[in-house]
């Protein structure tokens, strides 16, 4: 049980405020019908995402999911390109190629979001064989939901991560519906990480609106991915406060206003804030700070994004193929 | 109507000591077949009524279903929020509802929780926890039948059980004012006062934060903070008293096991014994009770611990089961 | 010889598989090779024979029979620098690993605004003649050409083999390298150095004046024999081997196309919507004005590959079907 700083809270709260302003950011964007195509918001889970980045290096990876901004924002990602990316413009992460469902910085570790649902897990197991095979000491850790643990491609992952032994962590978010479905519809056991166990991996459960709690858990599994010691599942409960994509609830009544109204009461960030006063650690005064400078940070993104050039129509064709030097075509 | 309970903790036995010590995990799946074997167990005894917890996972609800138990099952009538306040509901909605015995699967935390909800509770404790000090290995089969041998009363309670004791805690004001009270809070094997500031991930695990701790009990063999008093000074769960101990740098070196294989070293300051006169601890910090942090301690607010045995009626399976076999309830 | 000339021997198109990924591996520290039954047994077609002895367990890997897992271990650690190669055991069991091939291998470039580099080989062996029945002996070439991203060699000889196989590895982006079951066991003359033959260059394996037979991995082969059959009644046959069907090397074919002016395009694979109807579709774009008949098009037929030798012998397009198709397109 490490001693938690004074500067790893105030970095667990920036980079959920951070996210939930960036998310609540393009929330308002989309309603605007500024962002084309999908808006998974990441609003409410911040914790995991913070808790868990903040155990990792810069030069540690994370593989993502199709909610996946929080995961970059939580990483490092620069609002700049990742606003001008949802407005699918040249100067965004992906060239405006990607959009919201593939954002990505590999100078970050960021191997992805993912558009395909459990599809990022076998990724993360490579950058992890690939770190033991170079000895590096970085660790991998694989963002996934609930849902995503009833696709073969998670399963194939988690076995073959736990019999090649390697510097894994995964990492699941379970926020309670695999998209608009209860998870009790559509799996017979309630608790994700009971599965951890099958694979040979230990398994433990964090509360996901507290991001201290998983940031302890968090540093213990990359020590132990590091330290040669294998894989390691947390399962963060965890809760979205908006759709499963997009903002409005499209008048489809799957969850009762009672229990998203008792989840926001266990909100992280307002949580962490409080707890963060009580201690002097940051005042009323401070936090509102953060807030003003990441407000000012996304308003500069909104506008850098607005202001940057749709790609060219020629874009279409590059980047398919690295080009290579002296290949025939 | 002579009733059986059962609760199941769902959270029990999934926390982070599987990463930082070596504690193994207890599944839904199992925790189900235990909760089976119990309701088969209270169904033979000839108790007439199930009355089961609702906890967060429908553990119970679901690992009953599809069984004909030949009595009647009802589920209790209370909120879930899919935290311990579930248990210390479902186990006062079960004092009101004229529940003879309950069953409760869990650790030393659930059994707490069912404490808080009925003080006196006459209570089977099976382990499916992470510590377990509290609750017992004990056939699950075996255990459903001896609550239910109770409930029924071929078994009178006083004869296979021993009251279990529990220290009260009372969170205050510095200035010390009784009236003040912030927190009434209890625990049956231990509370400690660690260095810290957050609840986080709730278990305690470095030695180096324990500063002060307080037990109920204290016997050999045990696993988890209990474990530092009795490498001193062991007190045996049914006898009066309990121990209250310092850590500092200088003192007695010991080793104990802090969680499931994981043995550390500590420092033990003093230990003196723990009697009726109430102990004080100042803050700051962060109180754990039997294992498990649960809340911050501010500097200017202290905590008041009560050593008394008015905790659970623990009963004792194996002789509740002997003394039906001398009343001859087995030949039928 | 002098010094500088490289030896040339006979080598079996197994051992140009494992003989080049050795000398691959002896030279590059980041390539690796991962699938199933790869290391000590050396694969079940023996082309990673030796390579266990020789790497170790460090890189060369035997992986759980997990398709998509194994696709999803060459991604990973390719964008993170490495240069895996990894194998599909059967070309069947591409189709398990589709979503790992199709939307994360070859798209992740272009997702990614052209930030990630692939240089990932995967390799799988197709074809049928083994009796091994209808998920262990498709040829699913044309589904992996439909995929942006990927790109696809089918070597038809030993020789094609190895030079294709060094420009896959060396290759930064995806690549699937086709080996063909009854082709394992052929020999040509091979260079003992490594030397690469660039991908999207097509070989005119022979050539002739009167018809193209465009022909793709093994039915370079069958058009050979079919070519000297036809060679004692006067025609004499161009054959085009593609060698890389993605990227496709249109300009070889057209150009044979309008030497020739009649075409006859063969692969083993169902003739629907196989790797031929793309070709078809070029040399019409390309050359239809120098067409003197319709392109004859040979694969298999619309059904799955069947198990009796008694079905597949007439499954399967072979010399004769070629020669008959040949004569078709000349009339005579």
């Amino acid at each position: 049980m490490m001693d938690i700083s004074d500067d790893v809270l105030r970095d667990l709260h920036r980079r959920m405020v951070r996210i939930r302003q960036f998310e609540e950011g393009a929330g308002k964007l989309a309603e605007q019908a500024k962002l084309p195509g999908f808006l998974h918001l990441y609003v409410g889970e911040e914790a995991v995402a913070a808790g868990a980045c903040a155990a990792l290096t810069d030069e540690d990876q994370i593989t993502s999911t199709h909610r996946g901004h929080g995961h970059l924002v939580a990483k490092g990602g620069d609002f700049r390109r990742m606003m001008a990316e949802l407005m699918g413009r040249a100067t965004g992460y992906c060239k405006g190629k990607g959009g919201s469902m593939h954002i990505s910085d590999l100078s970050l570790g960021m191997l992805g979001a993912n558009g395909i649902v459990g599809a990022g897990t076998p990724i993360a197991v490579g950058a992890a064989f690939a770190n033991r095979y170079r000895d590096n000491g970085k660790v991998a850790l694989a963002f996934f939901g609930d849902g995503a643990t009833n696709i073969g491609a998670f399963h194939e992952a988690a076995n073959m991560a736990c019999a090649l032994h390697l510097p894994i962590v995964f990492m699941c978010e379970n926020n309670g519906y695999g998209e608009f479905t209860p998870r009790e519809k559509t799996m017979a056991i309630t608790d994700v990480v009971d599965r951890a166990a099958g694979y040979g991996m230990p398994g433990v459960i964090v509360d996901g609106m507290d991001a201290v709690a998983v940031y302890e858990a968090a540093v213990e599994a990359v020590a132990r991915a590091r330290a040669g010691d294998g894989p390691t599942m947390i399962e963060a409960k965890t809760y979205r406060y908006y759709n499963h994509h997009g903002v409005q609830n499209m008048g489809v009544q799957y969850r009762t206003d009672d229990e998203i109204e008792a989840w926001k009461k266990r909100d992280p960030i307002s949580g962490l804030e409080a707890r963060m006063a009580e201690l002097g650690v940051m005042s009323a005064d401070d936090a509102t700070a953060v807030w003003a400078e990441v407000e000012a940070e996304l308003g500069d993104a909104v506008q850098f994004a607005e202001d940057s050039p749709f790609p060219e129509p020629e874009a279409l064709l590059s980047d398919v193929y690295t080009v290579m030097e002296g290949a025939a075509r | 109507m002579t009733t059986v309970g059962l609760i199941a903790n769902p959270l029990a036995g999934k926390d982070i000591r599987r990463l930082v010590a070596r504690a193994g995990s207890v599944s839904d799946a199992d925790k189900m077949s235990i909760l089976r074997q119990a309701a088969v167990g209270a169904a033979e005894s000839g108790a007439t009524r199930l009355l089961i917890a609702p906890d967060s996972q429908r553990l119970a609800v679901r690992a009953i279903a599809g069984l004909d138990l030949g009595l009647t099952i009802e589920v209790a009538d209370v909120r879930v929020d899919g935290n311990g306040a579930d248990t210390v509901a479902a186990a006062r909605s079960f004092r009101d509802n004229g529940v003879g015995a309950i069953v409760a699967l869990g650790g030393d935390g659930t059994s707490r929780d069912v404490a808080k909800g009925w003080l006196a509770a006459p209570l089977v404790a099976l382990s499916t926890g992470t510590n377990n000090v509290f609750p017992q290995t004990i056939e699950a089969t075996s255990a459903g039948l001896a609550a239910g041998l109770l409930a029924t009363g071929v078994v009178p309670i006083t004869s296979a059980s021993h009251r279990a004791k529990v220290l009260h805690v009372q969170v205050t004001a510095s200035s010390g004012d009784p009236a003040g009270c912030l927190r009434h809070d209890l625990a049956l094997v231990d509370v400690a006062l660690i260095d810290g500031r957050f609840v986080g991930s709730r278990a305690v695990w470095d030695p180096d934060r324990l500063r002060r701790l307080a037990v109920t009990t204290a016997e050999p063999g045990s696993v988890g903070l209990s474990s530092v008093a009795a490498a001193l000074r062991p007190v045996d769960r049914t006898r009066p008293g309990g121990l209250s101990l310092s850590f500092g740098p200088a003192g007695t070196s010991i080793r104990a096991a802090l969680a499931p294989g994981l043995f550390a070293e500590l420092t033990v300051d003093s230990i003196d014994d723990l009697a009726d006169q109430p102990i004080t601890w100042s803050g700051p910090g962060v109180l754990s009770f039997d294992g498990e942090r649960g809340m911050s301690l501010r500097p200017d607010q202290s905590v008041t611990i009560t050593l008394r045995t008015d905790g659970p009626r623990v009963v004792d399976v194996a002789r509740v089961c002997e003394l039906a076999v001398e009343a001859g309830w087995f030949v039928k | 010889m002098t010094a500088t000339e490289t030896a040339v021997g006979e080598k079996s198109y197994v051992e140009a598989v494992s003989g080049t990924i050795a000398q691959l591996m002896r030279e590059d520290d980041d390539i690796f090779v991962a699938g199933e039954d790869v290391g000590a047994f050396g694969g079940v077609f023996s082309t990673f024979l030796g390579l266990h002895a020789e790497f170790g367990d460090r890189r060369v890997v035997d992986t759980p029979i997990s398709e998509q897992a194994i696709v999803g271990l060459g991604i990973g650690a390719a964008v993170t620098g490495l240069r895996p190669i990894v194998d599909l055991m059967f070309m069947d069991f591409v189709l398990v690993a589709m979503d790992q091939l199709a939307n994360q291998a070859a798209k992740l470039k272009y997702m990614f605004g052209g930030e990630a580099t692939m240089p990932l080989t995967i390799t799988t062996t197709g074809g049928a003649g083994l009796s091994a029945a209808a998920q262990h002996s498709q040829s699913l070439e044309a589904i992996l050409c439909h995929i942006p991203g990927l790109k696809v060699v089918f070597p038809s000889n030993a020789y094609d083999m190895k030079g294709l196989l060094v420009s896959c590895v060396r290759e930064d982006n995806p690549t699937v390298v086709v080996k063909n079951k009854l082709l394992l066991g052929t020999s040509c003359p091979v260079p003992d150095d490594l030397y690469a033959i660039p991908l999207g260059v097509a070989d005119v394996v022979k050539e002739g004046r009167d018809v193209t037979i465009v022909a793709v991995g093994r039915m370079v082969n069958e058009a050979l024999v079919a070519a000297e059959k036809l060679a004692a009644d006067g025609i004499e046959c161009e054959i085009v081997d593609p060698r890389t069907l993605q990227p496709f090397d249109t300009d070889t074919v057209v150009a044979s196309a309008k030497k020739t002016n009649r075409i006859v395009v063969v692969h083993e694979a169902v003739q629907f919507g196989g790797i031929g109807a793309e070709m078809t579709a070029q040399i019409t774009e390309g050359a239809f004005d120098y067409l003197d008949a319709p392109i004859h098009r040979i694969g298999a037929p619309f059904a799955p590959v069947p198990f009796s030798p008694a079905l597949e012998q007439h499954y399967v397009p072979n010399a004769a079907k070629i020669e008959a198709g040949v004569r078709q397109v000349l009339g005579r």
